[in-house]
């Protein structure tokens, strides 16, 4: 009889596992919230791409703080054709990837983010180097693998202040990240919105984990004004 | 009840299959996604068309699925939220502790199997045991540890307690104290004060962030410690402005309007942003980088109510029967020239009980002007500590005799939080430092450190 039995209650074992693995599954499951809309400013007056957040247009950008530490905080204007993205990123100790544009720029202090549009994602990994920012641009269509094989055209500077990356004898203090991403890229028009989430990455050995694991992000839906 | 799940789960003995030591595994690594399941990953392109996904209190690659027909035997096709924040489906041997749904739960509240809270001893080696910050759990900043795979977690898993909530501002001792504290010192009953340090924006001009919030939080915390420091010192760097441009003066008035609430005296020191903003700058009158907007602010927004016409000045704090006596002298290392050397000297010879120099920029940061020959002649003369800022954070090493406070509203550069410094003398007469946390006003156990005269 226990015989018998035996493979029934294998069965049951079973899709009480799945049974309950899906339930929590979906226990866990957060509900999608609705993504904070920030309205992205046109800017007039020339963008001088140096890394320093300078020009006055950058006074008037939203500033969003990203989650976690160290502290970083992520600023939007839009200018002409291009949407300008002003990193900051508070950090002790600089690590590069050691790569080059299109690498693994993750391996080391990094910054990520995504613009989502009509089922397109496009990321820019942006890191500091000892020769200025490296970026790696992606994309990928309805969440299948991402294509770096795609570029944007964007442009990319960096400035440390008071840092020199890759010398942990030394105390940095930060380093600062302008980007400008052609709208085409991005295919967005000004009066149009794109969804967009970023995180920062600091680690204190290149390729090691963040000091934050997973690094935090946050999520935003971002409006060009006309 | 949900543990009870786990658990049941779990004793069906579905382990998790760990794949080689490939933790190096990025979109180089030419790898299919199976093949890195189970490896540690901080984004998508680590898991090559895989998804870097939050599993087990950390983050792991994991293979795309559609349904659990897509998955290895005794893995699941589940709901899972990326690193990214998105759901996606992901193949998951549920049963798995390293990269599994989570970690067990227990059934009620109190007890958290698996898991260290921050001050229980435990094996995680996110820093070292001693080193600045590093928690009896091996890890930092309030993190928990899962003691199944060594690894810290941000916030504690559900029903294992709560985060610290904020108690109020600490009872640092009972008795309270007599104090009168003007410009130049004074007298205590005890020798008792505060320090904070570094509160600028992040960026140049950012009049509008400026972190008004938190230098607020600090100094209306200051207020209601028990009892009261009768003065605060700061380590400097009150503003991020153009030298010679227009926001110095509302930076430092946003400051003045922050510290309202603390009904003590501050004594500032010089920051190198109240000079140019670079360490190696030099400002005052006959100095490489002169009379600035910045310096110009700092001295009469915050040393003008002191009555100081100089950058650098000492003050003197004793006991009402002078059983001791303490100096604070403050140096400015970025307004460094020969009068100021030599003031050096003779201010740090007079004979008192406790020395206090106060810098903006610590030894290490030698490119200020004055950092080494202010060090030069601290060498000549016993001192009992030295107070720096400069780095956004809070650190001292053991048997050092300088502690850096730059955690005071400036962008914060460890994963400390901002907050305050409570210097105190002990009754076998040498002094005690704790560091608060602004938010919670919880004292950094691992911080505490005394020093001798």
């Amino acid at each position: 009889m226990i015989r018998l039995l035996k493979p029934l209650i294998g069965i049951v074992a079973v899709a009480a596992v799945v049974t309950l693995a899906r339930r929590r599954a979906t226990e866990r499951a957060p509900e999608p919230s609705p993504r904070r809309e920030v309205h992205v400013p046109r800017a007039s007056g020339a963008f001088d791409l140096d890394g320093e957040l300078t020009e006055p247009a950058w006074r008037v950008a939203p500033v969003a703080q990203l989650a976690g530490r160290p502290y970083s905080e992520v600023r939007f204007t839009w200018s002409g054709d291009a949407l300008h993205v002003g990193l900051y990123a508070s950090d002790r100790n600089i690590v590069s990837a050691g790569v080059g544009g299109d690498g693994p720029v993750w391996r080391g202090d990094s910054f990520h983010l995504v613009f989502a549009k009509d089922g397109v994602e496009r990321s820019f990994d942006v890191g500091p180097s000892a020769h200025g920012a490296v970026l790696t641009d992606g994309e990928r269509r309805s969440k299948g693998a991402w294509s770096y094989a795609w570029s944007s055209g964007a442009r990319v500077a960096l400035d440390m202040d008071e840092g020199t990356a890759d010398h942990p004898e030394d105390a940095d203090e930060e380093w600062v990240v302008e980007l400008e991403i052609p709208l085409a890229a991005l295919g967005l028009a000004p009066g149009q919105r794109v969804d967009f989430s970023a995180r920062r990455c600091d680690v204190d050995v290149r390729g090691g984990k963040p000091v934050e694991s997973p690094c935090p992000a946050i999520e935003l839906a971002l409006v060009l004004d006309p | 009840m949900r543990a009870r799940r786990w658990l049941a789960v779990a004793a069906l003995g579905l382990g998790c299959t760990q794949a080689g030591d490939a933790s190096d595994g990025g979109a180089d690594a030419g790898v299919d996604a199976t093949s890195n399941a189970c490896q540690p990953c901080v984004i998508d392109s680590d898991c090559a068309g895989g998804a870097c996904a939050q599993l087990g209190g950390d983050s792991y690659c994991a293979s795309s699925c559609a349904t659990s027909a897509d998955c290895p035997s005794g893995e699941q096709c589940t709901s899972v939220a990326s690193v990214s924040g998105d759901q996606v489906s992901v193949c998951v041997d549920v049963a798995s502790a390293q990269c599994g749904l989570g970690p067990q739960e227990p059934a009620d509240g109190g007890q958290c199997p698996g898991w260290a809270d921050p001050a229980t001893s435990a094996s995680c080696k996110s820093c070292s045991q001693g080193s600045n910050g590093c928690q009896p759990n091996g890890c930092y900043g309030g993190w928990w540890c899962n003691t199944s795979t060594n690894k810290c977690q941000a916030a504690p898993p559900q029903n294992c307690g709560s985060a610290p909530s904020d108690a109020g501002p600490p009872q640092v001792f009972d008795g309270g104290i007599t104090a009168t504290i003007d410009a130049d010192g004074g007298t205590e009953s005890h020798l008792y004060f505060a320090v904070v340090g570094d509160t600028r924006p992040a960026n140049e001009d950012d009049t509008t962030n400026y972190p008004t919030s938190i230098i607020g939080g600090i100094f209306a915390d200051l207020a209601k410690v028990s009892p009261p420091p009768p003065f605060v010192v700061s380590t400097g760097d009150y503003q991020f402005s153009d030298p010679f441009g227009s926001q110095a003066a509302a930076q430092l008035s946003k400051y003045l309007g922050a510290r309202g609430a603390y009904g003590g005296v501050q004594f500032p020191a010089m920051g190198n942003h109240e000079c140019t903003g670079a360490t190696a700058s030099n400002c005052g009158s006959g100095n490489t980088n002169g009379v600035t907007n910045n310096y110009s602010a700092f001295m009469s927004q915050l040393l003008g109510p002191l009555q100081k016409t100089t950058p650098y000045y000492v003050i003197h704090v004793a006991a009402p029967d002078a059983s001791w006596t303490a100096k604070f002298v403050f140096i400015a290392a970025n307004a460094w020239d020969a009068t100021q050397s030599a003031w050096l000297g003779t201010a740090l010879a007079e004979q008192t009980t406790y020395t206090f120099v106060i810098r903006h920029e610590p030894a290490s940061a030698n490119t200020a002007p004055g950092v080494t020959p202010s060090e030069a002649i601290m060498k000549s003369y016993p001192y009992t500590l030295a107070i720096v800022g400069h780095s956004h954070e809070y650190y001292h090493s053991s048997g050092s005799r300088e502690v850096v406070v730059g955690n005071g509203g400036a962008p914060i550069s460890t994963n400390q939080n901002y907050g305050y410094a409570l210097v105190e003398q002990l009754t076998n007469g040498d002094i005690q430092v704790d560091m608060y946390d602004y938010a919670t006003n919880a004292k950094d156990s691992k911080f505490e450190f005394e020093v001798s005269p």
